[in-house]
């Protein structure tokens, strides 16, 4: 019997780039494939070709042994293989059943059955488990929801394999759960999934087998059982990492932070907490649970109810993120491309936007004073780009990452907020962010980290604040060694029940 | 997982509330405000007159809702209408009324497609690419009428005057606005609802990559739906000759201001996706209204432009307080 | 460091193809024009050609800001006409006569810049709808009549009519409004924060921008420079009807757009603004030099617009949201 799909030797070029050489992969009807790799190992070329967003440069191309040739998504589509974006193809102000049913609305002749599209819809629905009205506009749903509708969407086309990319970046913990056990609904139903994930944990939980690429070439294909989670990495890196957080012992000063009572009513309540100069901060808590509220609230763009925070001793005015910035407080937050970065403005732009009066004596700028000053930022953190002309938007996550960290260290910040700081970066400028937040602490800096990864708190962080449904759970000495399962258990709400 | 909330499962009535409610609201007070302000208001002919400003007004506004629902914005429409209109009263000096009825109705339908095509083929956006098609429409109407003299008609058609044509009357109260507009607004709301490129225009303006990733033709769609705003341009602009029983280089003006207005009143999103033939007309509706009855109360026509420019902006705020749908795109 | 800075021509002169368009239509123009025996290049041509594109100058160069910032104004017309009848009212006195054009202007402006800035309604629309205000008041104003005084200031006439060193004041004020607004954009820390709101105003929020105030303030800006264009426009002929601005707002736009200023924000310049200006201006006076009249002006201002947009995504790989 064939595989579903077979590439063999497949080619992309783009200008100036080889983005996939001699790369090939199968896929078995029903089973797990996870594809692993860093940013720009050519993952998502290699889906793209799959769909058939790219056309590819040489290589073949089966399905169910036959070659093919596709020249849009959309007879990639016909052909069953699907792909689950994350944020692309809602059509919020539509019904859920327009939603599943998008280009391939069930027809009566030349009119749109409405009957059979909305029975349809229930019976989708019903097989994942997702107990919404077909006629609920798509827009008012979760973003797992969204994601369970686009799954859906993948089943009404007869998809025979579902792509996955990235899928639990934005889900909370149980509705993370909802999809892994619909995943193995659909290997159930016989649908190849090919997953991608720089979630190691996931991979090696989920998946029957996993492919590794790097610089756009094929580096394994394997079992899972066949492979460790660190030969995965030494893999997908090309050596073998050691400790990617190499944290240094650093002398804490006084309080830089006082946090007392704030409380945003349904989304936090009675958060206190300090944090010193030099100290590491980590917050842990599961997507939704309001980490990254509480953060929006100290830095002003939110407004809270009640409580206060403390600069340096001093009361910060609420909802005001210019009192916060003047404080000394820099905000990385966890949407790069939508509240970090000006995608379309310069690298110049984007560093030095914040705190501009540096280089501005009445209203006027300073070029050559600017220019100098981001140049040496720029080789600093060592950010790869050719000019600070280069608009941000053509740079890797990994050094887009960077300028966001650049921009607020260009204001000498005396607290540094991080939002999921490694969320969509490669392995290599993790460990980048990495030693340049080891780098600021030492400086002085007091720092808090929020995330999801509990390797990354527990790696980096001072002291680690769980954070379950608003509410603090605990907080950890990490001098004391607290376990994994400890800080889990808190982060869960468990602990008490 | 949370569910949705339950208010968002209702029926088809109280949807359509929710959905217009600020139009609703809006057209309720005016209505009220209106019978009792104005006596003159509720009389039969002020109604059948109002009625008629609705239908041609309406037909303009229905071809702009389509070109919203994809996202677009036509600013040559005020333009188009005054190309339609002058071609028309030519060709119907010289042709007859029904050759130049059809030519006519091509010649709209053409112009859409052109700002369609122009669009999508040259990727830019409609506001850049209609105010191109609108600079020269401008030029072409000012050469055929003479820079700003007009052109009279001098046929009439089954005996009559076209401004008698115009105010004609079915039954005591059907003009023939009233009746082509009505069948506009059963014939695309049919489409909307029941074909399946009407369906999908709601894909092309609410969440274009979805559509490109589902096999939706974005483009051809586009060009649709400015097609069939060329085309309703055509016919109104031949509603308008018939009442003014002339073509004028500047009779398009103010009409499609008059019809973004409208249109968006009625709760028709300019940013594409969401709108209806209900929210089209209400909208044109209430515009009519609040000027009829500000005529009626004898208002000055400046007095009546600051009303009605205070009422739309009132709209945009009502809509930005109540609506319930997060604008995922940011 | 030296690759770096040896990149910034190339970058300079990259998403400015369509300023090359315009730039060779110019000289095409003007080549066809003085070969077939009018007489462009005169002193007098010229001075006529750039008074008559004065006032839309004036404006076009505040509306880039607007436009850099992500937003657009449609109630210009009415505004300036607005401002214009106000001049007239009190054209017996200069001061008075500008500072109520600026001050009525810019209260104009504001009202739009709250609009759009403080409660972030739909830009397009609202304008639209200040549009319709503005034209009720201006026509409440002026009674909907032609407004002209007979025996006005001579300061006044000496905006509209005078010459300093043989140019005439029109063309010094917009070259003035031209530099001002060139420094504010280009070279102030305002500028720069104009940029940002237009590229990503949530990004900018969370760099600690006030972006309700830079909309704000540009629209002021406008305001105030419409104020100032509108002294101008009743000065030029010391008569204005009340209606006279109706689709001044569209030549703005036209010129700010073939400038290469984009109109989902972010991108454009003051300079480019003043090539799109003068072309417009080349355009119509050569096209009324040989005989061909103001209405083919228009059809083929339509093509070049067209002609520069394609250029501009050809080079910039298609409009992105």
């Amino acid at each position: 019997m064939h595989p579903f799909i077979e590439l063999r030797n497949i080619t992309k070029l783009f200008p100036g780039v080889k983005a996939l050489s001699n790369v090939s992969f199968t896929l078995l009807s029903g089973e797990i494939h996870a594809l692993c790799g860093e940013n720009g190992a050519g993952k998502s070329t290699l889906i793209k070709v799959m769909t058939g967003a790219h056309a590819r440069d040489g290589g073949e191309y089966f399905i169910d042994g036959e070659n093919v040739n596709f020249k849009s998504t959309h007879e990639g589509i016909v052909r069953g293989v699907s792909c689950v974006y994350q944020e692309l193809s809602i059509v919020p102000e539509q019904d859920v059943a327009k939603n599943l049913f998008i280009g391939n609305l069930p027809m009566k002749g030349s009119v749109v059955d409405y009957k059979k599209l909305y029975a349809d819809s229930k019976e989708v629905l019903r097989e994942l488990g997702l107990d919404v009205s077909p006629k609920t506009p798509a827009g008012s749903l979760s973003i797992g929801q969204q994601q369970m509708v686009e799954i859906g969407r993948a089943l009404t086309r007869k998809a025979r394999c579902i792509i996955m990319d990235e899928p639990t970046s934005s889900l909370s913990e149980s509705e993370t759960e909802t999809l892994f056990r619909i995943i193995s609904f659909l290997k159930k139903k016989n649908i190849a999934i090919v997953y991608i994930s720089h979630k190691l944990d996931e991979v090696m939980l989920l998946s029957d087998r996993i492919t590794v690429i790097r610089d756009g070439e094929n580096i394994i294909t394997v079992n899972k059982n066949e492979i460790t989670e660190e030969r995965l990495v030494a893999n997908m890196i090309g050596r073998s990492l050691e400790n990617m957080y190499n944290k240094k012992t650093v002398p804490i000063g006084g309080n830089v932070l006082e946090v007392r009572n704030l409380t945003s009513k349904g989304i936090f309540e009675d958060i206190s907490f300090n944090v010193r100069s030099g100290e590491i901060v980590g917050f842990f808590g599961l997507i939704g649970a309001g980490r990254s509220e509480i953060m929006r609230a100290i830095f002003g763009v939110d407004k809270y109810e009640a409580g206060e925070i403390l600069m340096n001793g001093r009361k910060l005015r609420p909802g005001s993120s210019n009192a916060a910035i003047g404080s000394g407080i820099g905000f990385c937050t966890e949407d790069r491309k939508k509240e970090g970065l000006m995608l379309q403005l310069s690298i110049l732009i984007n560093m030095t936007i914040v705190h501009l009066r540096q280089f501005t004596s009445l209203g006027v700028i300073n070029r050559s004073k600017q220019r100098k000053i981001t140049d040496r930022y720029i080789d600093d953190i060592s950010i790869k780009t050719p000019s600070f002309h280069q608009l941000t938007g053509n740079l890797s996550g990994g050094n887009q990452q960077k300028v966001v960290v650049a921009k607020w260290l260009m204001m000498n910040p005396k607290l540094l907020i991080v939002d999921e700081p490694t969320r969509g970066i490669d392995i290599g400028s993790k460990a980048e962010i990495y030693s340049l937040l080891g780098d600021l602490a030492e400086k002085g800096v007091a720092i808090i980290v929020v995330s999801s990864e509990i390797e990354e708190v527990m790696g980096l962080s001072d002291s680690v604040i769980t954070i379950h449904e608003g509410k603090m759970t605990a907080q950890f000495d990490m001098s004391g060694e607290p376990s994994r399962e400890d800080i889990l258990t808190a982060a869960l709400g468990t602990g008490k029940a | 997982m949370k569910f949705a909330p339950d208010k968002l499962k209702t029926n088809p009535v109280t949807r359509f509330f929710r959905d217009n409610n600020s139009a609703f609201i809006l057209i309720l007070v005016i209505a009220a405000a209106c019978i009792s302000a104005s006596p003159k208001f509720t009389r039969v002919g002020n109604i059948i007159n109002l009625t008629q400003s609705i239908g041609t007004y309406g037909i303009l506004a229905i071809g702009l809702t389509f070109i919203f629902l994809v996202g677009g914005i036509d600013l040559s429409l005020a333009y188009q209408v005054a190309l339609d209109g002058t071609l028309f009263v030519i060709m119907c000096n010289s042709i007859g009324f029904f050759p130049a009825f059809l030519i006519t109705l091509a010649i709209g339908s053409a112009l859409g497609y052109l700002n369609g095509t122009i669009i999508t083929r040259l990727k830019i956006p409609s506001l850049i690419g209609t105010l191109a098609v609108m600079t020269g429409l401008k030029g072409l109407v000012l050469i055929l009428n003479h820079d700003s003299g007009g052109i009279p008609v001098e046929i009439s058609l089954f005996g009559k005057t076209f401004s008698k044509f115009y105010n004609l009357k079915l039954f005591g109260f059907l003009t023939p606005s009233h009746i082509v507009c009505l069948v506009f607004l059963v014939a695309f709301a049919l489409f909307l609802r029941y074909k399946r490129s009407g369906v999908n225009m709601y894909v092309v303006g609410g969440n274009p990559e979805a559509g490109l990733f589902s096999g939706i033709n974005n483009d051809r769609l586009t060009r649709i739906a400015f097609t069939i705003g060329g085309f309703c341009a055509s016919v109104c602009s031949m509603l308008v000759v018939m009442r003014m029983n002339t073509s004028t280089y500047n009779m398009g003006d103010n009409l499609d201001i008059i019809a973004i207005c409208s249109v968006v009143v009625g709760g028709v999103k300019m940013q594409g996706g969401k709108g209806n033939m209900a929210m089209c007309i209400m909208g044109v509706a209430i515009i009519q209204i609040i000027n009829n009855v500000m005529t009626k109360l004898g208002m000055r026509t400046a007095m009546q432009a600051l009303i009605t420019g205070i009422v739309v902006i009132l709209v945009l705020i009502l809509d930005k307080s109540s609506s319930h749908i997060k604008n995922q795109k940011g | 460091m030296k690759e770096r800075n040896s990149s910034r021509r190339g970058q300079w002169f990259a998403g400015k193809e369509n300023l090359g368009v315009i730039a060779m239509v110019i000289v095409f123009v003007v080549i066809v024009v003085s070969f077939s025996g009018a007489k462009f290049f005169t002193a007098k041509n010229i001075t006529n050609l750039l008074r008559s594109v004065s006032v839309v100058g004036i404006m076009s160069c505040a509306v880039t800001l607007v436009m850099v910032s992500g937003n657009i104004d449609l109630s210009l017309g009415w505004m300036i006409g607005f401002c214009a009848v106000i001049t007239g009212q009190h054209s017996g006195n200069f001061g008075e006569a500008l500072l109520f054009a600026v001050l009525a202007g810019t209260a104009c402006g504001a009202l739009n810049g709250f609009l759009v800035g403080v409660l972030r309604l739909n830009a397009f629309i609202a304008t639209l709808g200040t549009m319709y205000i503005f034209k009720g008041v201006t026509t409440l104003y002026s009674d909907g009549r032609f407004v002209t005084k007979l025996d006005p200031s001579s300061v006044l006439e000496f905006v509209g009519q005078g010459q300093i060193l043989n140019i005439p004041t029109p063309i010094l004020v917009f070259l003035l409004f031209a530099v001002v607004f060139w420094f504010l954009l280009k070279k102030t820390s305002f500028g720069t924060k104009v940029y940002a709101v237009g590229a990503n105003s949530v990004s900018a929020h969370f760099s600690g921008i006030r972006c309700w105030l830079i909309v704000l303030a540009v629209y002021m800006l406008t305001g105030l420079a419409t104020g100032m264009a509108g002294t101008v426009l009743y000065a030029k002929v010391m008569s204005v009807q009340p209606y006279s601005g109706v689709g001044l707002e569209f030549d703005v736009l036209t010129a700010v757009v073939l400038g290469g200023t984009s109109v989902t924000g972010g991108k454009g310049n003051v300079l480019g603004t003043i090539l799109g200006v003068l072309f417009v201006g080349i355009l119509s006076n050569g096209f009324t030099l040989i005989g061909l009249g103001s209405n083919a002006t228009y059809i083929t201002q339509g093509f070049i617009l067209l002609a520069a947009m394609w250029m501009d995504v050809k080079s910039s790989g298609g409009f992105k949201s």
